[in-house]
């Protein structure tokens, strides 16, 4: 049994000494001496073992079958053999798990692809080494999967290093602590950091190390920072400054220690003689936090959980889910993060839809345009764990409640993810009506999660939160089981908006039964985040107080508010659509757009004054008066003026005219911000444009094609290298439909190359709008 | 760092576009990584083939023959501003587009004249030693194929150093990513990029999305 709590040297470098002692040229596959030449390879892991290393590292670094394909579990296999021959019984043998060197998500390798890599790697060493080290890994989304590959198809032990750079990010934007918080939870024996810095750099990384994880921590530097010349790999650091640095790290209380890059048995030796004996390490202190891929939230005060990733409710929400809109849901996560909200809750379970497929897409595309923690919010825990598969973080899972089905089903995954949990106040009777019934199902939950082996900063209780108008006194209820929740060390957690349900200006008893929560000592608040800064009043006070009268005094408050709003809106002038288009005013554009729906149907409204008025627009690009920029702020304002007409417009039935414009950026290209603007500009004319995104494969357009047939294809490229996948495309969708057509553009598109794939070349959003006015009519 | 004047060229006229063009490079400073890798090493002519001396690169066509014409050494590097202006990208594109459209703009002059900056000081640092760079080519330039981009990224350790990965399609990722060789040599010979570009001629000298 490995010790990872005692006092353990690491080999040094193993790729730098083995092109130094082979002469392979930079570029060449190292791992193929496993092969070709065992003895330079054995000669290196004996030198490090003579030199003290308690623990080798196999040269397996680059083995994957991504990188050597059917040679891999050959190369694997001699590796472990040669290092077993120079460890003998001197020192342990680790299988070494480099990062595949792909691209994971949009534009590159699957998550599962990237899954089955690894996997394969540790199947080939089938356990026959005493543990396996996953290392320097930059994106903390391939140090999962190969965690989990490792996990799943082996019992051996993992110690687990991400690379950093100087700033104390790795290069995919993850920061130390947010890798610690994240992967600490998931069964690791250790965690470290190794290569791309010199020990001197890495020294305030390892001291945030130590302070943000329980786990036995390792260090593994280069000999400096490097230099290429003549195809050689310089370091700049001698071994004496080098052990003299890793001493000041050892005393942080790091006793796992060895070289990365640049290092020799020598530094080895010298270290191993200089942090000589176990340093004692300060004691960890736990804190409640939560943290994504790129930042971590410490739960020290109440925290605002956005609540608006929700379709409970929502009319547009729902749509967007119904037909793939991730685009408008990944912008309500923007937006909240915007207003303030630190965390954001993610629920997308609507009827008639594919929960699992749309919260694997929404966890997937939240986690590379915000960088704010996630809670994954779903009553399924085959959601639950697909998402928690997926997200690069700490995630907090809501939710799990007192029934046994529930903790039978839903603890075991917030334990093997790592994650926090959300523990409801209800069981198999219900919803206790009593603060006193509600605080003894959650001592109970709180006991299951310890009992699971979740720890008690990651436990949050949900006492909650009832409809007032429709009991009196719900609200006391729920503050009170809170505070002695509070009490007992476990967090809490609370919807909020419920309890105004029923009631005119929610916002304003949301806003006072937030403040009461949060005295009681709430520290995650479920909430619209701009309700953070809306002023309650006294009625809604009294009215979440239960004083006698209150409802009626609240009501007759609130109803005096609305008569003043709506004498504000009277009297103005009629504005002009166009003015406020073309001027990209879409605050104005809205306004004028309710304005005009007093006197007019939302359809004429439409096109009486909206797309005139984009057509000036049009013009108006089209003669160079105005730019794209502006033509964009244009579809954005006439969007906003969209947007005021759609309640109606879908109240109506109105929506679909059968214009509809499937869009795809081609497979394997990742550009897409023309295509974005084609859709902004082209949604505004009435057509109904069916996004399907970037990095498209040619059977999920043909699927598209024939679930909106008839229609129009648009399909854009920006590299020489992709374009040759929109014929590609274009020759598939044909083949089942001969007459559909085809709009296509981007940067290397030309009219020439358009028309030998088939396609109407589309110079740019105005154009597209002309051929697709040419196609419908 | 580039002028709000230039990048605004490309975003209209008039104190609007300077005043996006202004918003853009606040964004893209405030995200940029510069950073890079950067090797010389001789070079080998064997049997018509251009060679990276301790290295697995081979350059092969015409157009890179001519560059390196007179070189007997090359320097190359590969040179990003790093994956946090993808994410400000990819997060404007959903709030602002008018905005990303620009900040895309401007991070690709960016990355470009950060470029510019790695070569020149090599340029100085070399004419020192009586040594003169020509001016830099890239993968996907002229006929050097832009499949041999990953060779560049082995040899560099791009991946281990820079985090850079290729997508499927051989587009670099972090997007705003370069990389580039030129020859060093006595000759003191000069190409200007213009003129060894393919397109030369027919271009409208607009933005290279080369």
């Amino acid at each position: 049994m490995i010790d990872f709590y005692g006092k353990l040297i690491l080999d040094g470098a193993t790729g730098s000494l083995l092109t130094e002692r082979s002469g392979a040229p930079a570029g060449y596959r190292l791992e193929k001496l496993n092969l070709e030449n065992p003895e330079v390879v054995y000669s290196v892991h004996r030198d490090y073992v003579d030199a003290g290393s308690d623990v080798i590292y196999t040269n397996t670094f680059g083995a994957n079958p991504l990188k050597l394909g059917g040679e891999t579990e050959k190369v694997i296999k001699a590796a472990v053999a040669i290092a077993r021959k120079a460890a003998g019984d001197r020192a342990y043998v680790a299988l070494d798990v480099g990062p595949l060197g792909k691209l994971i998500g949009e534009g590159g390798i699957s998550f599962d692809e990237a899954y089955e890599n690894y996997a394969a790697v540790i199947k080939a060493a089938a356990d026959e080494t005493d543990l396996i080290v996953i290392e320097t890994m930059t994106d903390i989304a391939d140090a999962r999967i190969a965690l989990l590959a490792a996990k799943e198809n082996s019992k051996l032990p993992i110690m687990l290093s991400m690379s950093f750079e100087a700033g104390g990010r790795s290069a995919f934007g993850t920061d130390v602590e947010s890798f610690a918080r994240t992967v600490s939870g998931m069964g690791v024996s250790a965690i470290g950091i190794n290569c791309s810095l010199g020990p001197v750099e890495m020294y305030p990384m390892a001291k945030k190390l130590v302070e943000s994880t329980p786990l036995p921590v390792f260090i593994k530097p280069n000999a400096g920072m490097p230099r290429f010349e003549n195809g050689r790999t310089v370091y700049d650091i001698d071994r004496a400054r080098f052990c003299e640095a890793m001493a000041n790290i050892h005393a942080l209380g790091v006793n796992i220690l060895g070289g990365c890059c640049g290092t020799t048995p020598d530094y080895i030796r010298m270290l191993a003689a200089q942090t000589a004996g176990k340093a004692e390490r300060e004691l960890y202190k736990p804190v409640r936090a939560l943290c994504c891929g790129t930042a971590t939230v410490k739960v020290d005060g109440m925290k605002v959980v956005g609540e608006r990733i929700n379709p409970t409710g929502k009319k547009r929400f729902q749509a967007a889910l119904r037909e793939g809109d991730f685009d408008y849901i990944l912008a309500q996560g923007i937006e909240q993060s915007q207003a303030g909200a630190d965390i954001l809750d993610v629920n997308v379970g609507l009827n008639g839809t594919d929960e699992k497929y749309n919260m694997v897409r929404v966890v997937e595309g939240l986690q590379k345009v915000v960088s704010r923690p996630l809670v994954i919010d779903s009553s399924s825990p085959e959601v639950l764990e697909a998402a928690l598969r997926r997200y690069n973080g700490k995630a907090l899972v809501n939710s799990v409640n007192g029934k046994q089905s529930s903790i039978d089903s839903v603890l075991p995954l917030v334990k093997k993810y790592g994650a926090a949990v959300v523990c409801l106040a209800l069981d198999e009777n219900g919803i206790p009506s009593t603060a006193e019934g509600r605080v003894a199902v959650g001592k109970r939950l709180v006991d299951e999660c310890l009992k699971a082996g979740i720890a008690t900063e990651d436990i949050y209780v949900d006492t909650l939160t009832m409809a007032e108008s429709a009991e009196k006194g719900s609200a006391q209820c729920t503050v009170g089981a809170l505070e002695e929740i509070k009490k007992t060390g476990a967090g809490t957690v609370l919807g909020v908006s419920n309890v105004s349900f029923g009631m005119p200006h929610r916002e304003d008893i949301n806003a006072c039964f937030l403040a009461m929560a949060k005295d009681a000592g709430l520290d995650l608040a479920i909430i619209n985040p701009s309700l953070i800064n809306i002023k309650y009043s006294d009625y809604a006070r009294d009215f979440l107080l239960a004083k006698e009268g209150s409802t009626d005094a609240y009501i007759a408050y609130a109803a005096k508010t609305d008569s003043v709003k709506t004498e504000d809106l009277t009297g103005k002038d009629t504005p002009d659509m166009t003015r406020a288009i073309v001027g990209g005013m879409g605050a104005r554009a809205r306004e004028v757009a309710e304005t005009l729906l007093a006197t007019l149907a939302p359809l004429d409204v439409a096109a009486q004054h909206i797309i005139p008025a984009l057509d000036v627009v049009g013009d108006l690009y089209e003669k160079g008066v105005i730019f794209l920029p502006q033509l964009i702020a244009a579809a954005d304002a006439a969007k906003q003026a969209f947007s005021a007409l759609e309640s109606r417009m879908a109240a109506q039935g109105a929506a679909q005219d059968g214009k509809r414009f499937v869009l795809a950026t081609v497979k394997g290209d990742i550009h897409d911000i023309g295509k974005n603007i084609v859709k902004a500009v082209v949604s505004n004319y009435g057509y109904k444009v069916v996004d399907l995104g970037r990095d498209v494969d040619y059977p999920v357009v043909l699927a598209a094609v024939e679930k909106n047939y008839p229609c129009a294809l648009g399909l854009s490229a920006l590299m020489t290298t992709t374009a040759q996948n929109m014929a590609e495309t274009i020759r598939l969708v044909r083949e089942k439909y001969p007459d559909l057509p085809v709009l296509v553009g981007g940067a290397v598109i030309t009219p020439e190359y358009a028309e030998s794939i088939g396609g109407v070349y589309c110079k740019d959003a105005n154009a597209t709008v002309k051929a697709l006015r040419e196609i419908f009519g | 760092m580039i002028a709000a004047e230039e990048l605004a060229k490309y975003l209209g006229k008039g104190n609007e576009a300077l005043a996006l063009a202004e918003r853009a490079i606040e964004e893209v400073a405030a995200c940029a990584q510069e950073k890079c890798v950067e090797a010389t090493a001789r070079l080998v002519r064997e049997n018509g083939t251009l060679r990276v001396e301790n290295t697995m690169l081979e350059l092969p066509g015409r157009d890179i023959a001519d560059l390196l014409e007179g070189s007997d050494a090359v320097y190359y590097f590969c040179a990003t501003i790093g994956a946090e202006v993808d994410r400000t990208i990819e997060r404007l594109k959903l709030s602002d587009l008018t905005l990303a459209y620009a900040v895309d703009l401007c991070a690709g002059l960016w990355v470009d004249e950060y470029c510019d900056r790695l070569e020149n000081a090599m340029r100085a640092k070399l004419s020192e030693k009586g040594l003169s760079l020509t001016s830099r080519f890239s993968c996907g330039y002229g006929d050097l194929p832009l499949v041999l981009q990953s060779e560049f990224l082995e040899t560099l350790k791009a991946d281990r150093f820079l985090g850079i990965r290729l997508t499927a399609g051989g587009m670099m990722i972090p997007s705003k990513t370069v990389t580039a060789i030129a020859g060093i040599g006595t000759s003191g010979k000069q190409k200007k990029r213009c003129e060894s570009c393919s397109k030369y001629g027919s271009c409208d000298g607009g933005l290279c999305s080369d």
